[in-house]
Parts: C-alpha cells; structure tokens; sequence
C-alpha cells in the first residue's frame, strides 16, 4: 500500500474515504485525483458562491494543493494529528476525502463534518483540526503531540506567511523545543497574506525563524507534489524518531483570491503564476489524466447533489 | 488610666494573618510585663504575645481558631494609671456624655411602634429591639411579648385570689391583677400580686396580654362582676371559662365565657351554663339545668334537676330549688331558702321576710 | 485546614486518580512549587504529571487545551489573575468553542486556575481582579472559591466536568482558614448578600458585625459558579429579602452585580432596594492606604447596608 503504513492500520477506513483518495491507485494517479479533486471542488464552492447559495466566507487553496496531498501521503493517518487554518479545504479533503461531509458543511446542512457549525473555517474530523484564527491552534498542536507522543504520534500544523505576525507561533516553537514535542511545522508562503505583500508582513526570513529555537528548519519553493513528498517525507520520519519538532517553509503560489474577488494583484503577474499552477504541474505524469478528471467531476456533481438536498443546520 | 495596644506581629511577608492559636487571659485579668497574652500561628511559625505592660486585659479582639490580621490591635491592657480615681464606671465618670448606641434594628423598631427612642432606657449603653419592645409593651414582628398562657386577674380581694388559685391549677400564667381598691404589691396568690388598677386593662392589652379572668364575687349582686365583663369583652380580650380539677363536670355541659366552676362543685349532664357565671365551691347543678349569664350559684346551693335561674340571679348559700322550678332574672335567693315553686323575675326571697321586689335599676 | 492546603490536597486527589492527568504552569517546580504553592510537592511526588513551563501565558494555555483535546485531564496555573489577558484568546476563541463548533464530537477537561484580587500592594497589573471579562462565554465555565465551602471540591468539581474551566482562587485566601461554620442562614433576613471569591470573607465579616452592633440579620450567599450563573440560588436568595447587596472585588460596570440584577429581574423578583459594591472604577494603586479605598471593605458593606435602613 503506497499511502502509507497508518492508512492500513486505520481501525476505522469509513472515516476516510479511502475511495476518494484513491487509495488503490498509483501514487502518481492518486496524487492527480486529489489535485484535481480539490481544485474541482474548490471551483464548485465559487460557482456556489455567485449563486448565493454558500454563507459566509471560502477561502480557497487553489496554487497550494500540492502541499496538502504531498503531506498528507508522508503522515501516519490514523494516528497522527493535523493542525489546519482557514485554507483549509485542500487539507481537509486529502486527510479523509470527505467531500460529501465538506460540501454539506460548507452549505450549512446538517449533514456537515460538523454539523453546520463550523462551515469553511472551523472542522474536525479524526484528528483534524482547523481554526480561523492565525496561529490559534500552535501551542495546541504542540500539546496534542506530546500528549500522543508515546504512541508515535506527530502533530502537523499548517500556517501562512500571514502567520507569522502572531506571536502565538513563537510561544508554540519555543514550548515545541523545550518539551521534545513531534510537530512539523509547515508554513505555506504564498507570499501574500490577504492582501498584504510578504515584503509589507514579514521581516527577516521565514525559512530561518524557528532556528533560534534549536528547531530543524527547511525550506522548499516548489508546486510539484512529487517534489513535495521527497522533501516532507524525510523530515516526518525524523520528527517519529527524534520526537523533536521540524520546521518547513514551503514557497506556493496563491492563484486565486484571498477569498471572493479581494485579489488586489496585477493581472499579468498572476498569470506568470499560474504557470507553477501545480495541476498543471503534475497533469503529464499521469497515464490518463482525463479518466482521473471524470471520475472527480462526477464524484463532486454527485456529492454536491446530495449535500444540497440535506436539511439545513438551525436549532430547531 | 492609660490603655496599651498590644499587637499582631507580622511573621512572614507573605502572609497577611495570623491564628489565635490560644488565648492564656481572658478580659479582666491582672497581667504583668512578660505574661504570655496569646499564642499565635502562621503557617511556616508560632509566635507568643507577651504583655509589654502591667495592667488589666480591658479588651480581647481576636477569638480562638479565628485569623487575625497582622499588625492589628489584639489586646488591650489598661494600665489604670490612679486607678482609684479612675477606677469606677468610666461612661458614668464622663457625666453622662457618653453616646448611646441605637441600633439599626431597634430604630426601625421604634419607629414601627411608634416609640420616642429619648423614653427608652438603654442596656449597658445600648438601645437594642429588646429595649424598645419594653418600652412598647410589643414582642417582635408585632405579636405579643407575653406567652400565649399569660393572663390576667382582675380583682385582687378574696374572691380574686380564689380565681387566681383555678387559673393557676388550670395552667394559666398570670402577670398580676389589677384592682382599683387595693395598693399596687398588695399580695393575691403566691407569685401574684397587684400590679395596677383597672385603668391599666387597656395598655396591658395593648402590650400582648390576651387573656383575663375575671376576681370579682358579690354574695348578693352581680351588676359589678357583669360590669367588669362587659368592660373586658369591649377592650377585646378572652375570657376562657375555667373547672377547678376537682370539680365534676358532666357529659355535654356547655359553659360560658368567663364562667367559673370552682372546687368540689357539681355540674350535671347537660345543662347550659351562660357566660360570667360562678358555680361556687361545693354548689350542686343536678342534669339539664339552664343558668344565666352573670348567676352566682354561692356555695353549697343547690339545683335540682331541670331548674332555669335567669340572668344575674344570686342563690344564696346552702339554697335549694326543686326539681323543674324556673327562678327569674336578677333575683336573690337568701341562704337556706327552699325553693318550691316558680319564681318572678327581680324577686328577693329570705327566711325572715315575705318575698318582695328588687329595683335592681334604681 | 487552610484554603491553600485544601486545593494541594485537591490537586494531588485528582492526579492520584487519573495518572494521565498533567499539572502544567510558572514555576511549579519543587521546592518552590508555584508562586502561591497550591502545587507544593507535587512535582516531587508526581514528577511525570508536572511540567514547569515558560513565561507564556496563552502557550502553556494553548499546550494544555492540545493535550485536554487528547483526552488528558489538564490544570493549567496562571500566576496571576491579570496575566489571563495573554490566554484570552486560547480560552475564548478556542477552549471554550472547540466543543461546539467541532459538533459535540470532542471536549476539553482543560481547567485554568489562577488567583485574582488585591490588598497585597501589588499594583495595576498584579491586583485585579478581571473574571467578568470571561465570564458569559458559551462553553467556558468560570467558578470561584470562597473559604466558606470547600475549595478543594470546588476544584474536584472543576476537574471532573471534563470541558474547560476557568477557575478563581485569591490571593490573599490561600492563608485562610475554611470555616463553613461562619455562614449563617435566616428564614427572612433583613439583607441578602450575594458574592464571591475573596470578598465573600468581608461580606461575612460584616455580616457578623451588622448582628452584633445593629441586631441586623444579613445573609450572605457565595457564588461559587458564575458562569454560567446559577439562577436558582440566585432567585431564591434573592426572594427572601427585600434588601439585595451585590459585593465583587472587581469594579462594577458590566459586572456580577449587573448580572445578579438581571436573574433577578427578570424572575419579576422586585426588591425595595438593590445596591452593588464594587472596587471604584480607577487601575489599582499600590500605595497600600489608596489601594484599600478603592477596594470593597468590610467598613463599605457594613455601611451601605445600614444606610439602607
């Protein structure tokens, strides 16, 4: 089994779907399936959102996917703990697959991972955790993976260049070290923290932060998510068997909006991104990208189909 | 007289406290430079308050088991200075200028009850509700002060006391009688004396006193006993009837307010006895005899069965009347008479005189 | 037994029941065992259950509600009351809302002791005492205790809800001797005073001397969970008098007396007279003198309550 040795030994598999993440697949395949899955997915929230048919708030990951399924594979799935943000889909959806449980969260149905409660920003689902607060669940993460230490668990907490404002992230690094706490800590900079340039947010250098702390830092500016795999890979296997915390700074690129139509970027400079778009990135490793393709529009006009027809959340 | 402050010492810095662990004198003691005063306790240490003066403890702040704390007053010495001079009641010696404390209480108390706190005689420099409730005569919330068993006798003569000996065997408690003819402390039973005139009925009810009884005879009228009577039911108060234990009292008799039975006397079954009646000592009623209000059956008369004595009737001693006879109202049966036959309302009848007419209204 | 020793003994119950418990916070290692020592010795006889953390207030707050989401029983101690500013949001944003907003699907045995309240001359950001401002969360309940019901099972209590708690001890309470014995209940008192926390010994204080010196029954009732609020005891303390005092070591606006005011009002309960008494609304000096006058006295209540009469 190529996801890895925690999927196997999940003692509950209808938690995550291992269907949707293609778990039977070749790792180049499942990683297109769910690149493309959560693009796909994420398009159909903005589709929903012209239409007024979604509450609130989305912020989607489209840029950063690869991230989310090249960690994901290097994680022990039914043991270890991930942390996540208000970018959250992309995580979320290469965790479990839980799309149907996503799309009707989002809607506001009952149905949703959490209920309706939650919505973009806020779900839970094994051991997912995700906070619309910048930094919020860092020191969390860090309890969490002492807390699971002795089974071998690590925590992965995922955080942006925004992020690293907020001091909460210092106080996480600096009890993260002092208390031998296994978490990688990924910041994914996509060098834009709403609207806000990287250079007008944050001083000195991200890649560096955590090094004062006696924290192991890398540093990786790519969209591929092979390339990804064969960086994150090493380090979660050194964070299992040091039990000491690691640092990653990822380099993305955010080809959308902050959320819906606050993208202050100039157009062409957004188009040179959208050459690292990693879908595009990925799509000639596959043997049949178009099958792949298929199967997740079909998957998503099913399960939005069926989250829409759900009740909607309310107290009564 | 010089006071000296004896007090807490602050042990730790940390601790603002400190535990009377225990007190070695109490307020009163003679105490000398040196003795130990109090044991005191903190967490981490214990610590002896020593007195650094002789004198005499005057006031003790903290109590045992209680915190106190630190560097506050615990003991008071006073050291008496020319105590001879000094020595007596300090607030009488300032001349009467002490303060007197009212308490929260007692204000709205008196204001309650409508009490001029000036008139209150303050307890040991303080007015408190108990004060003010005297002074009103009123008990809290404002019930009676009294019991529910106290009462009183009206009437101190012979006939009083003899009342008052009923009551008391009847479980009343009686605060004293009021009598217009007698000095106040003239002496009624034991543990009841005079205590006023019949002026006083009104503010004794007023204070909570709820029950009278009422002490007055007349061998040969009622109209002063029916008097007193109509004076007490007016003010309001109750007037129990009272069975001398040794009495016998037949099945369904009913008795009337303030109607005696006193000791040794027979009451027959079913008979109707009205209010402010007084069956004497040794007097016999035999079954179904109807007596009305304010009667006197003196001692030793005696009614045979189915007799009716009208309204304020006196029979004299040792009297009889024949089974079914029906006497009047207001009329007066001498001693030892025998009545046989029915006699007319207002009728005086003796051994010596032919019946004759009693202008009872004149 | 004193108010400090009966939450040591507290604490080491619930460690010695539940192993997996961890006591987290500044300082707490032995022989110091924490600023006000409700942990002495625990580190020495539990030295897996206790860790001594950095100065980070809302890290050590944040750690302990990673390792409460993972089901440990956690009690996080917070040196001074004033520092929760730093955990507000770890408390409010997060411990208090993981419950919900993750669907009821997890909780959070997370309690926060920390003691608040002044008279010590520790100045503005030593002496406050701030729980209002935690207080109506959905999903963080705050108590506090007094020395006139048992701490230590209000503690038990707080780390056997298993969802967080925000727990108010007092400064100068720790040195105190618990006397249930010195709360006194009257059919129809004259005055009800409903508090908490540390002032609860001036209300009972003055509460003894108002019998004493102006034969006044004043009944004073400890709130030990302010919130949420308990209304019923609120009410029926409320309801048996027509003089209702609020007395709080915080100052007043936005405070328990306005909450109290609100149970009982809204229970169409109407006093003839209400009155709360609360620190004045300055910081909180450390000139002893000056820090005593703003703060609620024994003197204060003993004189509000008489001039109600």
């Amino acid at each position: 089994m190529l996801l890895s040795a925690g999927f196997e030994m999940s003692h509950d598999l209808q938690e995550i779907d291992a269907d949707v993440l293609g778990a039977d697949l070749s790792r180049e395949d499942r990683f297109y399936r769910q690149l493309y899955l959560i693009r796909r997915f994420e398009q159909k929230l903005l589709e929903l959102f012209t239409n007024n048919m979604l509450a609130g708030t989305t912020h989607t990951s489209q840029g950063q996917e690869a991230n989310a399924v090249a960690i994901m594979e290097a994680l022990k799935l039914d043991r270890d703990m991930v942390w996540s943000n208000h970018r959250c889909h992309g995580h979320f959806l290469s965790y479990c697959g839980q799309s149907y449980r996503l799309f009707s969260e989002i809607l506001g149905r009952r149905t949703g991972a959490c209920g309706g409660r939650g919505g973009s920003q806020h779900l839970h689902w094994r051991n997912f955790y995700s906070s619309g607060i910048q930094g919020g669940f860092a020191a969390a993460a860090v309890g969490a993976a002492l807390a699971e230490k002795d089974k071998g668990a690590i925590s992965c907490i995922f955080m942006g260049d925004g992020t690293m404002g907020e001091g909460s992230v210092y106080e996480a690094l600096n009890f993260a070290s002092l208390l031998s706490a296994p978490v990688l800590f990924v910041v994914e900079d996509n060098g834009i923290a709403q609207t806000t340039p990287k250079e007008l947010g944050v001083a000195g250098s991200i890649t560096d932060r955590a090094r004062a702390f006696g924290i192991d830092c890398h540093h990786l500016a790519s969209t591929d998510a092979d390339e990804i795999f064969a960086t994150v890979n090493p380090i979660v296997d050194q964070i299992r068997a040091t039990g000491r915390p690691a640092w990653l700074h990822l380099e993305t690129v955010r080809l959308g909006p902050h959320s819906k139509g606050d993208d202050t970027r100039d157009e062409d400079f957004v188009a040179e991104l959208q050459k690292r778009d990693p879908l595009t990135v990925y799509r000639d490793r596959v043997g049949d990208p178009g099958a792949l393709e298929a199967w997740c529009d079909d998957h998503i006009a099913h399960v939005l189909d069926l989250a829409l027809k759900d009740d909607v959340a309310c107290v009564s | 007289m010089a006071l000296i402050d004896i007090m807490t010492p602050r042990v730790n810095a940390n601790e603002d406290e400190v535990l009377v662990a225990e007190l070695h004198v109490a307020v009163g003691d003679q105490v000398d430079v040196g003795d130990l005063l109090i044991s005191a306790e903190t967490t981490k240490a214990s610590v002896d308050i020593e007195a650094t003066h002789a004198g005499t403890v005057s006031k003790i702040n903290g109590k045992k088991g209680r915190m106190i704390a630190s560097g506050s007053v615990i003991v008071v010495i006073d050291t008496g200075g020319d105590s001879a001079a000094a020595g007596d009641d300090a607030s009488g010696a300032d001349g009467g200028s002490a303060e007197v404390k009212v308490t929260t209480k007692a204000r709205l108390r008196a204001e309650e009850l409508g009490v001029d706190l000036d008139t209150v005689a303050p307890k040991a420099g303080r007015i408190g509700v108990a004060e003010v409730e005297a002074a009103a005569g009123k008990g809290p919330d404002g019930g009676p002060q009294v019991t529910a068993m106290q009462a009183v006798l009206v009437g101190g003569g012979g006939h009083g006391a003899t009342i008052g000996e009923i009551a008391v065997a009847c479980g009343w408690d009686l605060i004293g009688a009021v009598d217009g003819k007698l000095p106040k402390g003239t002496h009624v039973i034991s543990g009841v004396e005079v205590i006023d005139t019949d002026d006083a009925l009104q503010s004794l009810y007023d204070s909570g006193v709820r029950v009278a009884f009422v002490g007055i005879g007349g061998a040969t009228s009622s109209e002063t006993r029916q008097a007193v009577f109509e004076k007490l039911q007016a003010i309001g108060f109750i007037l129990p009837p009272l069975v001398h234990p040794t009495a016998h009292f037949g099945a369904d008799v009913k008795l009337g307010a303030a109607s005696y039975v006193l000791p040794n006397a027979m009451v027959g079954p079913r008979c109707r006895i009205g209010a402010n009646v007084i069956v004497n000592s040794s007097s016999t009623v035999a079954h179904d005899c109807v007596v009305g209000d304010h009667a006197h059956l003196t001692p030793a008369a005696i009614l045979a069965g189915n007799v009716r004595i009208g309204a304020s009737s006196v029979i004299g001693m040792g009297a009889s009347v024949l089974f079914g006879v029906e006497v009047g109202r207001g009329c007066l049966i001498h001693n030892n008479v025998s009545v046989l036959m029915d006699v007319p309302d207002f009728t005086e009848l003796s051994l010596e005189h032919a019946p004759k007419h009693r202008d009872l209204d004149a | 037994m004193r108010v400090v020793e009966e939450l040591r003994d507290s604490l080491f119950g619930i460690v010695e029941r539940d192993p997996s418990t961890i006591v987290l916070g500044e300082d707490l290692l032995d022989p110091y065992g924490g600023a006000f020592k409700v942990t002495q010795g625990l580190s020495d006889a539990y030295p897996n259950n206790v860790i001594t953390t950095p100065i980070s207030e809302a890290g050590l707050v944040g750690v302990g509600l990673g390792m409460a989401l993972r089901g440990r029983t956690v009690l996080a101690e917070i040196m001074f009351g004033d520092f929760l500013t730093l955990t507000t949001d770890q408390l409010i944003n997060h411990a208090a809302k993981v419950k919900w907003m993750f669907n009821d699907a997890v909780d959070a045995s997370l309690v926060v002791r920390t003691p608040m309240g002044g008279g010590r001359g520790y100045g503005p950001t030593h002496s406050q005492s701030i729980e209002k401002h935690f207080c109506g969360v959905p999903g963080l309940t705050v108590m506090a205790v007094n020395q006139f019901q048992s701490p230590g099972a209000l503690l038990k209590e707080a780390a056997e809800l298993g969802s967080p708690v925000l727990f108010i001890e007092n400064k100068i309470m720790y040195s105190k001797l618990v006397e249930p014995d010195r709360l006194v209940t009257y059919d129809r008192p004259d005055a009800v005073i409903l508090t908490y926390g540390g002032v609860t010994e001036f209300c009972v204080q003055a509460a003894e001397r108002l019998l004493e010196d102006e034969e006044l029954t004043v009944e004073v009732v400890p709130v030990q969970h302010l919130s949420p609020m308990p209304a019923d005891l609120i009410r029926a303390a409320a309801a048996k008098s027509g003089r209702i005092f609020t007395v709080e070591e915080g100052t007043e606006s936005w405070g328990f007396g306005a909450a109290v005011a609100e149970e009982i009002l809204s229970a169409g309960i109407t006093p003839r007279h209400f009155q709360p008494i609360a620190a004045d609304p300055t910081a909180i000096p450390s000139a002893r003198n000056w820090e005593l006058e703003i703060l609620p006295s024994v003197d204060k209540i003993e004189r509000a309550i008489v001039a109600s009469f």
